[in-house]
């Protein structure tokens, strides 16, 4: 339905709450979107009209002396990059998908990638917020300071709420000094069987890393660091006696090489034309374990499967291509003291999943924020 | 009462729960002096099923109720105005330390520094320190998002909370968040960490501990005037170097830290002082160490001290934890603030309190999470003198209004509780706070956890009982 569909553009946040109220009066239901580059992902939105924030562009205020930026909802990546590698800074958010995909889309998915072992991921980086909710109402929490105990958390609410409570219109985000030194290295050519005793030695020695990922034999090849094996990439970030000190470290655990920190770049774009995408975290601990059985069990039905996962963190990020049906208990399966993250499905799947964003509390945020269901209201019926 | 009371006792005791006046007296006020209310009884469960028993009794006999951790907070966000207080002191079980993977469980009576002393066994820590730590307790922490010294660096509450098991205040039982971290939907856990015991009470908290630094640099700068400490906090924050902690410390402060038994040897002749760790591998970082000390004597340090080993780390962060103790000293009252400014705004915040208090004769001490930004402009006053109360408290107004004015926030760490509630419609519209209401409503529809905290009862009452108001 949405293919056809037309989409609104507001210039504005007075032009995003009229938006909002002719939904509400026309009982018409939105999709709210950025830039709408990462559209394939989340559960198929049942809407008549799509919302994109993609106009609402632009830096409000960068004070770089404060390390503080707020930009509009539909500002891109790249844009807020730019702006900030000027002055010696970043966001530290690194999430998979186009850097022209937008901050907005970025908070409203909470989505973040391998930076995230150092700088959190975004409710850790989000100071406030501008939201229009689901009544048409501008609401305004948090602030432009970089800490804040004001008020119940709206921030926190909206931020990873898929756009289920209306449209974040601009956001406010706490800012990093780049490194002096971005070095990336990679360990090559395990065997998933030696992940385990690894992880062990890096957690017992004293590093202090910008990012930590494992990656599968396949996609260690896709990035061109590895012609076999597994892989991991650590990325250093500091001083030169610390890239010194922390290379010597790294390599009384296992020899490792410099490669081309654009492998960042690829590996944001690892999950490009994927049928499947699901993160599975649990303790790590037994992300080793988790790993394996990921792998053994995509090796026994023949699935063209690639993983990552962040080491820090015991999340795994399952990618899967081509026929995804004979994956589907693999990615599928609740396991016990694991969680599971769906980032894209198959359409068909889509209707035996839970919505995370409906059943008792949820429903009841819901009920708050959107009572009429009309953002990203999901294609089968609602709670 | 007396019916309710006999309740609540068939489930922790008669000991357990207080009701005369000469008990509950203990129980009027929090860490901040000024503020007394009085709850109609306390009641002191001391185990988890206890806890559940009392709070669905309550929900039984609809009573409103207010949770209270150790009683150190500074927004007097723990009294009970004729309602029924929880304490949650005696919840002081650590659950399960997994020092594997960095996290640990803990009832909410558990005193931080208790769940440090645990962590510590493994090399570990928890990284949000209050000045209270050696009282507050991981439920506090949680309700307040409390912060500390070293939250610059390593995060506040929110950042280090991955999972409570809450009881809502209808008695229902929820877990909000996982113990890895990640969690399909909205992020609960994020709403109910710093809702001031408004949402419900946590049952047991998992929190994150991370290794200890294994090295760890303590500098002492000290300024001829506040201006210029002020300026070398911004120019090192500027800079892209993350102290742990960067905390500053006025001369006023000093001195009296100085004629206390909490001496740290501070020089007495300063007009400031910046307190500043640096800590992390330790390759690299003396060369930060380096770069700060330069920066604060570009900006007029007189003296860049060094700590040469724990024990005058000790010695020098002493001085800094206890200032507040030590301001007791010097009078009967104390009012303590909590504004956050952008880092930038420093220098010139300062010089208007300072413009401020002298207006009203009032000395304004300052003691304060620099690197953050985050003030604690306090007054030691007379509270029984009718004029210098009022006079303080005009001047405290000001201080917060200049803080807004100045793009900055009423609260860091502390919570609003009662003391900041006034200011609340000062930083945010009516949409925002109505929103907020909606937000407590999912929570807690009856409105009886700590009734009359953080959001003005008029913003929720304007959304309750104007719904021909709202949009349709």
């Amino acid at each position: 339905m949405l293919h056809d569909a037309p989409v609104l553009t507001p210039a504005t946040v007075d032009d995003v709450r009229s938006a909002m109220r002719d939904a509400m009066r026309d009982e018409t239901p939105l999709q709210i979107r950025g830039a709408g580059t990462w559209r394939a992902a989340s559960a198929p939105i049942a809407a008549a009209r799509a919302l994109s924030l993609a106009a609402l562009r632009g830096i409000i205020a960068y004070v770089p002396g404060d390390l503080t930026i707020t930009a509009w909802a539909g500002t891109s990546l790249a844009e807020i990059a730019n702006e900030t590698a000027a002055h010696g800074q970043w966001i530290g958010l690194d999430p998979a998908g186009d850097r022209h995909g937008t901050i907005g889309a970025t908070i409203a998915t909470a989505s973040s990638g391998p930076l995230a072992h150092a700088f959190g991921t975004p409710r850790d980086l989000v100071l406030g917020l501008d939201a229009v909710t689901g009544y048409g109402e501008s609401v305004r929490p948090g602030g432009r300071v970089v800490k804040n105990v004001a008020g119940f958390d709206l921030v926190r609410l909206y931020t990873g709420s898929w756009g289920t409570l209306g449209a974040i219109t601009s956001v406010t985000l706490r800012l990093r000094a780049l490194p002096v030194h971005d070095v990336t290295l990679a360990i090559t050519g395990f065997e998933t069987t030696r992940l385990s005793p690894l992880l062990g030695a890096l957690r017992a020695n004293t590093l202090s890393l910008l990012a930590c990922e494992f990656v599968d034999g396949g996609t260690a090849k896709t990035l061109g660091i590895s012609n076999g094996g597994d892989a991991l990439l650590l990325r250093l970030g500091g001083n030169d006696a610390f890239i010194r000190g922390q290379r010597a470290v790294v390599d009384g655990i296992a020899p490792s090489r410099v490669v081309d920190p654009a492998v960042w770049g690829a590996f944001a774009r690892l999950d490009h034309e994927a049928h499947a995408v699901v993160r599975i975290s649990g303790a790590v601990s037994t992300l080793a374990q988790r790993v394996a059985r990921i792998q053994v069990a995509a090796q026994q039905c023949g699935a063209d499967v690639s993983l990552h996962a962040c080491v820090s963190r015991g999340i795994v990020r399952v990618i899967a291509r081509g026929d995804v049906e004979p994956l589907r208990d693999v990615l599928c399966a609740a396991i016990p003291g694991e969680q599971r993250i769906v980032e894209r499905l198959p359409h068909s799947w889509w209707s035996d999943e839970a919505d995370p964003f409906s059943g008792a509390l949820a429903g009841r945020v819901r009920d708050a924020f959107d009572p009429h269901r009309l953002c990203n209201r999901r294609e089968r019926a609602d709670a | 009462m007396e019916t309710l009371g006999a309740t609540l006792a068939a489930i922790v005791g008669d000991r357990r729960v207080m009701q005369r006046a000469s008990a509950l007296i203990a129980y009027t006020s929090d860490g901040l002096p000024g503020y007394h209310q009085t709850p109609s009884l306390a009641v002191f469960p001391g185990t988890r099923d206890e806890l559940i028993a009392v709070v669905r009794a309550l929900a039984a006999a609809r009573v409103p109720f207010v949770p209270r951790g150790a009683g150190t907070g500074l927004s007097g966000g723990a009294l009970a105005d004729g309602t029924v207080l929880i304490g949650l002191n005696r919840l002081t079980r650590i659950i399960e330390i997994d020092a594997i993977n960095g996290i640990a469980t803990v009832e909410p009576g558990v005193v931080n520094t208790s769940l440090q002393k645990a962590a510590a066994v493994h090399g570990l820590h928890y990284a949000p320190d209050p000045s209270s730590q050696s009282a507050c307790t991981i439920g506090g922490n949680v309700a307040e998002n409390a912060g500390g010294p070293h939250c610059l660096k390593y995060g506040v509450t929110l950042n280090h909370t991955v999972e409570c098991t809450v009881i809502l205040p209808d008695g229902e039982i929820v877990t909000l968040g996982s113990r890895s971290g990640e969690t399909p939907g909205y992020d609960l856990l994020g709403a109910f960490v710093g809702s001031e015991g408004c949402f419900g009470i946590a049952l047991d908290c998992t929190v994150k501990l991370l290794p200890n630094a294994p090295c760890v640099h303590t500098l002492l700068a000290d300024f001829l005037s506040l201006n210029d400490a002020a300026l070398a906090t911004s120019s090192i924050i500027a800079s892209g170097v993350l102290p742990a902690a960067l905390e500053m410390m006025d001369g006023n402060a000093v001195r009296l830290v100085e004629s206390s038994i909490y001496a740290a040897g501070y020089p007495t002749d300063c007009d400031a002082v910046l307190l500043v760790d640096l800590d992390g591998v330790v390759d690299g970082l003396a060369d930060d160490v380096t770069a700060v000390a330069a920066l604060c004597r570009e900006h007029g340090a007189r003296n860049v001290r060094i700590a040469r080993d724990a024990a005058e780390r000790t010695l020098l962060w002493q001085g800094r934890k206890k200032a507040f103790g030590a301001m007791g000293r010097a009078a009967s009252h104390l009012v303590l603030q909590d504004a956050v400014v952008p880092r930038t705004q420093l220098p010139a915040v300062l010089q208007e309190i300072a413009a401020i208090g002298a207006r009203h004769g009032v000395a304004v001490w300052n003691i304060f999470h620099a690197g953050d930004g985050n003030l604690h402009p306090s007054v030691s006053y007379d509270g029984d003198n009718a004029d210098e109360a009022r006079r303080v408290h005009q001047c405290m107004t000001e201080i917060m209004q200049a803080c807004i004015r100045a793009g900055g926030t009423i609260t860091g760490e502390h919570g609003v509780g009662l003391d900041k509630i006034d200011y609340m419609p000062s930083l945010f519209d009516g949409d925002t706070l109505a929103a907020m209401c909606r937000l407590r409503d999912v929570f807690d529809p009856e409105h009886r956890a700590n009734r009359g905290k953080v959001v003005p009862v008029h913003s929720c009452r304007e959304w309750h009982q104007a719904p021909a108001a709202r949009p349709a």
